[in-house]
C-alpha cells in the first residue's frame, strides 16, 4: 500500500511537472485601434458663429476615460443644396467655426463634409431644415420628487412649453440646454477668520462685499429631451422641456435659463433618443439595453469605417427665461450658505452682470 | 428491446435533420440615397442587403442622362464581400442636367442592378469678387457656386492664372498685366457656360508727382492750411526746430511756387482748422506743456484776415469743419473732448450744440460730406454724425491696418464730389478712395515718397490732389501732386 502511494506521488509530480513545462509564456501586445472619428455639429437658423468639433473617440469606462483629442488641420465645409459652400476655420482643439452670422435656411438641405489632413473624407447624409412650430409661452414651476435618500425629497424647477403641434405633418422636437447665467447669493456678513489667523482665529469678520455675484453653468442634470409627435399629433401641448435640480445654490437669486426649441430630422431624433436612453442608464433592471448609436456620416474611402457623431440642421427658436426665486412655490431648504465674498465661492463669478441681463 | 432503441434513434435523427433548412445565398441591391449633388459631382449611397457575406466581383453605380442607361458612366468600386452600405463620388458631370443613377453588383459574371434614382446637377453661379480693385500680379478671390474643374477666368480678353481652386466655389486668381484699360469685365467660363457680374474690375490707379515748389527754410508742423478757389494757403504752427511761424504761404497751381505772406496775429499751433479759411484756438507758443492758449479766431476772406469772436470754450487739437455755411469746432484735448460749438457768420455768434457721442481730437481723421461729419477713430471705425439730429452710426471701417501709436494717427483726407480720398497715415503708404454713395473703398497707388513724415496740408484743383508733407529726417518739405484716375 505504501509502495503504491509512493508510485502515485511520483506519477503525480511527473505529470504536474510536464504540464507546467508545457506552459510557455505568450507575449501578447494588444493592437489598440486608432480612435474612431467623431464629428459633431448642430447648425441652426439663428445667425451666429456655429461650430463643428472633429475628434477621435477614446476609451470610456470605469477605469479609464480617454481625452477624445481634437483633430487638427482638417478642412470642414457646410454645403447646401444650391451649391453654396461655407468653409469653417479652425480655432484649435479640433473645433472649427463658421463665419459670424452664418445660419441655416428653412427648406434648404445641408451636408457637412470633413477632409482630414491625411486625405480621408467624411460626408454627412443630407439634413433638411423644417420649420419648428412656434411656442405660445414657456412657464416654470417648482416640483418635488422622491429621491434616493428616504428622508429628503429632490426639489427642482420644471420648465414647460405651451405650443400647438401641427396636424398635417410629422414633427420631431429637441430642446437643448445652453450655458446659463445665474445670481450667486453670498452672506459676507457671516464671514469668519481662518483657523490660522495670527490674532483671532475663527473670529467673526463680516465683509462688506460682495453679496450678489453672477455665475455661468450648464444647467444640471444633463438630459437629452427629444420627442416626436406620434402620440400627440395635432394636439395642444403643455410639455416638460427641461428640469433643473435645485442644489441649494441655483435658486437663491435669479436664474437665467437659455435653451433652444428645435425641429430636427427623424434621423437626428432617433440618434438623440438613443443617446438620451444610454445616458440615463443607472444600473437598475429598468435600464434600456446597450445600443449601437449610429451617426449620419459616411467615409468616402472606406464605407465600412464606423464614424461617430451626427450632423443636425434644425430650425431654432431661442428660449430665455428668468426664474426668480420669489416666483417659485418652494425651493430647497436649507439653502447653501456662502459665508464669505461670493466671488471667492464661485469660480469665475463676477459682480458685473452680463451685458444683456434684463430680468 | 434492441429494436425499440434503434427506432428511437432513427426517429430522433430524422427529426433533427428535418429542422435544418438550407439557407439560400440571397441578397438585394438597393440604390439608397443621393447624398450630395453639386455642379459636376454627385455622392451616391447604395446598400447590399444579405444575411451573410457574399463575394461580389464588382460593385458601384451606373449614371446616365437617359433612363435607358445608354452609354452610362460606370463608377466601379471593385470587389466586396460584406453586405452593408457603400458610397461613391462621381465627378465630371455636366452642369444643370438631369441624371439617372442605379447601384450595381457583379456576382458570378452577372450584373445585377438596384432601383433607379434621379437627380439634377446644379448650374454654375458667379456671385462676387474681392477686392474690386487690385494691382496687376496680385490676387483677387472669386466666389460663386458649382464651378467645374475646367473653369477659366478672363479679365476682358486676357486669361488669368488660377492660383487656387477651392471646392468648386472659390477661385484665387492672379490679376493679369495692365492693358491700358482701367476697367475690365471679369468672365468665368466653366463647362461651356460663360458667367459674369454686373460690376467691372478696376486696376489700381493714381499717379504721384513730386513738385519742385518748396517752402524756403521752413518745415511746418502743427500748422494751419486752407484753400480759397485755386489758391492754397499753409502756415502758422511752428518749424520743426520749435521756432514759431507767424507766416502763411500761398500757392497757385498756375504759378507753381509758394509765396510768403505776413499774418497779423500770433501763431496758432494745433488749432481748430476748417480748411476753408476759418481757424483759431490752439497754442500761441512753441513750448512744451504748460502751453499758452491762443484765444483768437480768424477768417480769411480772400484778401484779408478778419478776426471773429472767440467761443466761450477753449479748443486745441480739435476738429474744425464747415457745414451749411457755418464754422464748427468739436472735441479736442482741452476739457471735455466731445464739446461742439458753432459759429454763424451772419450773426457773428457762437452757439453750443449737442455733444458728440464720443471724444474726438485731431489725431483722428475727419471730413464733412453733405453737411454730415465723418471721422475715423483709432479703432479704424468710420462714423457718421448728423449735426442736426445729433444721431451717429457706424458706416464702414478703414481697410488698411493700424499699428497702435505708430500708424493710427496723422492721416489726411479730402472730399471731391461723392468721393473722399483718405490715407497717408503716419508711417503708412496706403491711400484709399471712398465712394460715399455705397461706401465702397477703392485702393489707390501706393505712395512712393518718404513715410516718416507728417501731413501739413491737402488741397484740390481740377481733379488733382495736392499735399504737403514734412519729413522727419529731411531738410525740406515735399509737395506732391496726385492724379487719382491716372496711371
Amino acid at each position: 500500500m505504501k509502495k503504491r502511494r509512493i508510485i502515485f506521488s511520483i506519477l503525480f509530480f511527473i505529470i504536474f511537472g510536464l504540464l507546467t513545462d508545457c506552459i510557455d509564456p505568450f507575449s501578447f501586445k494588444a493592437q489598440e485601434p486608432e480612435g474612431l472619428i467623431n464629428i459633431e455639429c448642430l447648425l441652426t437658423t439663428m445667425p451666429k458663429v456655429h461650430h463643428v468639433r472633429v475628434s477621435r473617440a477614446d476609451k470610456f469606462g470605469p477605469e479609464f476615460v480617454g481625452l477624445n483629442r481634437g483633430v487638427a488641420l482638417a478642412k470642414v465645409l457646410i454645403k447646401d443644396d444650391l451649391g453654396k459652400v461655407e468653409i469653417l476655420e479652425e480655432q484649435g482643439s479640433g473645433v472649427y467655426f463658421t463665419s459670424p452670422n452664418f445660419r441655416a435656411e428653412i427648406g434648404r438641405t445641408y451636408n457637412l463634409e470633413v477632409q482630414l489632413k491625411e486625405g480621408q473624407r467624411y460626408v454627412s447624409l443630407p439634413e433638411t431644415v423644417v420649420p419648428v412650430p412656434a411656442l405660445d409661452s414657456v412657464t416654470f414651476q417648482s416640483v418635488r420628487k422622491p429621491s434616493l435618500e428616504r428622508l429628503t425629497d429632490e426639489i427642482g424647477v420644471q420648465v414647460l412649453a405651451h405650443f400647438q403641434d401641427p396636424l398635417d405633418e410629422q414633427n420631431f422636437y429637441f430642446w437643448n440646454l445652453l450655458m446659463s447665467d445665474f445670481q450667486v447669493i453670498g452672506e459676507p456678513e457671516l464671514n469668519h477668520n481662518g483657523p490660522n489667523h495670527p490674532t483671532c482665529p475663527r473670529c467673526p469678520n463680516p465683509l462688506e462685499c460682495c453679496r450678489i455675484c453672477y455665475g455661468r453653468e450648464l444647467p444640471k442634470p444633463t438630459r437629452v429631451v427629444t420627442t416626436d409627435d406620434i402620440d400627440f399629433n395635432g394636439n395642444y401641448q403643455r410639455r416638460e422641456i427641461a428640469y433643473i435640480e435645485d442644489d441649494g445654490l441655483r435658486f437663491k437669486g435669479i436664474y437665467r435659463l437659455d435653451m433652444q426649441h428645435l425641429s430636427v430630422s427623424p434621423s437626428a431624433h432617433r440618434y438623440l433618443k438613443l443617446v438620451g436612453q444610454q445616458l440615463s442608464i443607472s444600473g437598475t433592471v429598468f435600464d434600456p439595453p446597450p445600443a449601437n448609436i449610429r451617426g449620419n456620416f459616411l467615409s468616402l474611402q472606406n464605407t465600412q469605417e464606423e464614424v461617430l457623431g451626427h450632423f443636425i440642421a434644425a430650425d431654432e427658436i431661442p428660449i430665455r427665461l428668468y426664474i426668480d426665486k420669489d416666483d417659485l412655490e418652494f425651493v430647497l431648504r436649507p439653502q447653501t450658505l456662502i459665508p464669505t465674498d461670493c466671488r471667492a465661492a464661485f469660480r469665475g463669478g463676477t459682480i458685473i452682470p452680463p451685458s444683456d441681463w434684463n430680468p | 428491446m434492441k429494436r425499440i432503441y434503434f427506432y428511437i434513434v432513427l426517429v430522433l435523427t430524422l427529426l433533427t435533420f428535418s429542422c435544418e433548412e438550407e439557407r439560400a445565398e440571397g441578397f438585394n441591391i438597393l440604390t439608397e440615397e443621393i447624398v450630395n449633388v453639386s455642379g459636376e459631382r454627385v455622392i451616391l449611397m447604395g446598400r447590399i442587403i444579405a444575411f451573410q457575406n457574399i463575394p461580389m466581383q464588382d460593385h458601384g453605380f451606373y449614371i446616365s442622362s437617359n433612363e435607358s442607361f445608354n452609354q452610362p458612366i460606370i463608377h466601379s468600386m471593385g470587389q466586396i464581400d460584406r453586405p452593408g452600405r457603400f458610397a461613391g463620388e462621381i465627378s465630371g458631370l455636366d452642369l444643370g442636367v438631369t441624371y439617372f443613377a442605379k447601384a450595381f453588383v457583379v456576382r458570378d459574371g452577372e450584373t445585377l442592378f438596384g432601383n433607379t434614382l434621379t437627380f439634377q446637377t446644379l448650374g454654375a453661379v458667379f456671385d462676387d469678387f474681392q477686392p474690386r480693385t487690385q494691382f496687376p500680379g496680385e490676387i483677387i478671390t472669386i466666389t460663386g457656386r458649382n464651378f467645374a474643374d475646367d473653369v477659366e477666368v478672363f479679365f476682358g480678353d486676357q486669361k488669368a492664372e488660377i492660383v487656387q481652386f477651392e471646392f468648386g466655389f472659390r477661385l484665387r486668381v492672379r490679376v493679369p498685366s495692365f492693358n491700358n484699360v482701367v476697367q475690365v469685365p471679369i468672365r468665368v467660363i466653366t463647362r461651356g457656360n460663360e458667367l459674369s457680374v454686373d460690376f467691372p474690375f478696376n486696376y489700381v490707379t493714381g499717379k504721384y508727382t513730386l513738385l519742385e515748389a518748396n517752402l524756403d527754410e521752413f518745415r511746418l508742423v502743427d500748422n494751419v492750411f486752407f484753400q480759397k478757389g485755386n489758391r492754397f494757403f499753409v502756415g502758422l504752427g511752428m518749424n520743426v526746430n520749435r521756432t514759431s511761424s507767424n507766416f502763411l504761404w500761398e500757392y497757385k497751381p498756375t504759378e507753381g511756387l509758394w509765396k510768403k505772406e505776413i499774418f497779423p496775429g500770433s501763431t496758432h499751433r494745433r488749432s481748430a482748422n476748417s480748411g476753408t479759411g476759418y481757424f483759431g484756438g490752439g497754442f500761441q507758443d512753441t513750448n512744451f506743456p504748460p502751453e499758452v492758449y491762443n484765444d483768437s479766431y480768424w477768417y480769411y476772406d480772400g484778401d484779408d484776415f478778419v478776426r471773429i469772436p472767440n467761443p466761450p470754450f477753449e479748443f486745441a487739437e480739435s476738429f474744425g469743419f464747415m457745414a451749411q455755411g457755418q464754422f464748427y469746432i468739436a472735441g479736442g484735448t482741452l476739457g471735455i473732448g466731445s464739446n461742439v460749438y458753432r459759429y454763424n457768420p451772419e450773426t457773428s455768434l457762437w452757439q453750443i450744440r449737442p455733444n458728440l457721442p464720443f471724444n474726438v481730437d485731431s489725431r483722428m481723421l475727419h471730413f464733412v460730406h453733405n453737411d454730415k461729419l465723418y471721422w475715423i477713430d483709432m479703432d479704424k471705425v468710420l462714423r457718421e454724425y448728423d449735426l442736426f439730429t445729433a444721431q451717429s452710426r457706424v458706416i464702414s471701417e478703414y481697410p488698411s491696418p493700424f499699428i497702435e501709436d505708430f500708424s493710427d494717427t496723422g492721416g489726411t483726407s479730402i472730399v471731391m464730389g461723392d468721393k473722399v480720398y483718405i490715407g497717408l497715415y503716419n508711417n503708412a503708404r496706403e491711400f484709399w478712395e471712398l465712394d460715399m454713395r455705397d461706401y465702397v473703398w477703392t485702393r489707390k497707388t501706393i505712395f512712393p515718397g518718404i513715410t516718416r513724415a507728417r501731413n501739413a496740408g491737402i488741397f484740390q484743383a481740377e481733379g488733382k490732389i495736392y499735399f504737403l508733407r514734412t519729413p522727419d529726417f529731411e531738410s525740406v518739405m515735399e509737395f506732391w501732386e496726385f492724379d487719382p484716375d491716372n496711371l
